[in-house]
């Protein structure tokens, strides 16, 4: 089955803490019964640096299969910068795909 | 009023020498929001810059954003704090943006202390954590909010002054003034900021690349 959720109802329009993200994936994402789940970034105007680097530690660490979808061109900025970030001090990614446009 | 109120009394309460590094707050014009342990910090920040968006000239992008998040999130990682308090101001005439953060938690030298990590006087410690010292190294990509926030502060020619504990620094430019404060100790961390309007877009992300 897959599980669609809206990120706007969860956080509004702005992702700003870390402990936000840890605890949706806690909360949400990983208690779900669902295998796949899909992320609407519809209506995000700004992910933190701190909130993607853990969105992507945590996307890394999961079993579920989680896709992203309508991710604007600034939260889009953010996650290129997270990313190239994460690569300049040799994080790990599991998936190959860190996250998926 | 309610914020206003707390905040000021918060900072009457302060010792005098740390008033005077503080400076004196053009109180109504500023917005505020109260965070503690009770409140979703998430919410109460989206309610800021949602505020914020309305307020100030779409040149600044995304850099008043970056800012605010990164220091809440250091409050919440690290601070341990009971109170802490957002307060942001733009001035149309002077096309100045005002930043304040303040939380009344443990201080950057006293979380250096706690995790064994070695420096001589306080102002050294704040300084180490504004090139990217982090308590969280068993997690790479942590260190990079206090270092970062002061790379988009320099991208907008501005100022930010830092006090936390006993420790001042004050930054403009290349230039890194420290004072250390004698005996009177602020208990928690004091930020502000203060940044010029930019005539063009600003594209903050190649600045943190």
């Amino acid at each position: 089955m897959v599980k669609k959720i809206s990120l706007n109802n969860e956080f509004g329009e702005n992702i700003v803490t870390r402990n936000s993200i840890a605890v949706f994936f806690k909360e949400k994402i990983n208690s779900l019964k669902d295998d796949e789940i899909i992320l609407n970034f519809i209506d995000i105007k700004f992910i933190s640096r701190s909130c993607a680097a853990e969105y992507i530690k945590l996307k890394n660490e999961s079993n579920k299969s989680i896709i992203e979808k309508n991710i604007s061109e600034e939260v889009r900025s953010m996650f290129d910068l997270v990313i190239k970030q994460l690569r300049g001090v040799n994080f790990s990614f599991t998936k190959e795909n860190p996250i998926i446009y | 009023m309610k914020n206003i109120k707390h905040f000021l009394d918060v900072i009457n309460n302060l010792d005098e020498s740390i008033k005077a590094h503080i400076g004196k707050f053009d109180m109504p014009n500023y917005f505020i929001i109260h965070l503690d342990k009770n409140k979703d910090i998430n919410k109460e920040v989206n309610k800021l810059l949602n505020k914020i968006e309305k307020e100030i000239p779409k040149t600044f992008g995304s850099s008043i954003y970056y800012i605010i998040s990164e220091l809440t999130d250091n409050i919440e990682q690290h601070s341990h704090y009971s109170n802490a308090f957002i307060l942001t101001k733009y001035n149309i005439k002077e096309k100045i943006m005002y930043i304040i953060i303040f939380d009344d938690g443990l201080s950057i030298p006293f979380v250096f202390e706690k995790n064994n990590i070695s420096f001589s006087q306080d102002s050294e410690a704040i300084k180490m954590a504004l090139e990217g010292k982090t308590t969280k190294k068993e997690d790479i990509s942590r260190g990079f909010g206090l270092r970062t926030t002061n790379l988009v502060v320099k991208a907008l020619n501005g100022e930010m002054k830092i006090i936390s504990r006993g420790g001042l620094l004050s930054i403009k430019g290349s230039d890194i003034n420290t004072i250390n404060l004698g005996k009177e100790k602020l208990e928690g961390t004091f930020i502000s900021i203060k940044l010029k309007t930019p005539e063009k877009a600003l594209n903050i992300y190649p600045y943190l690349e």
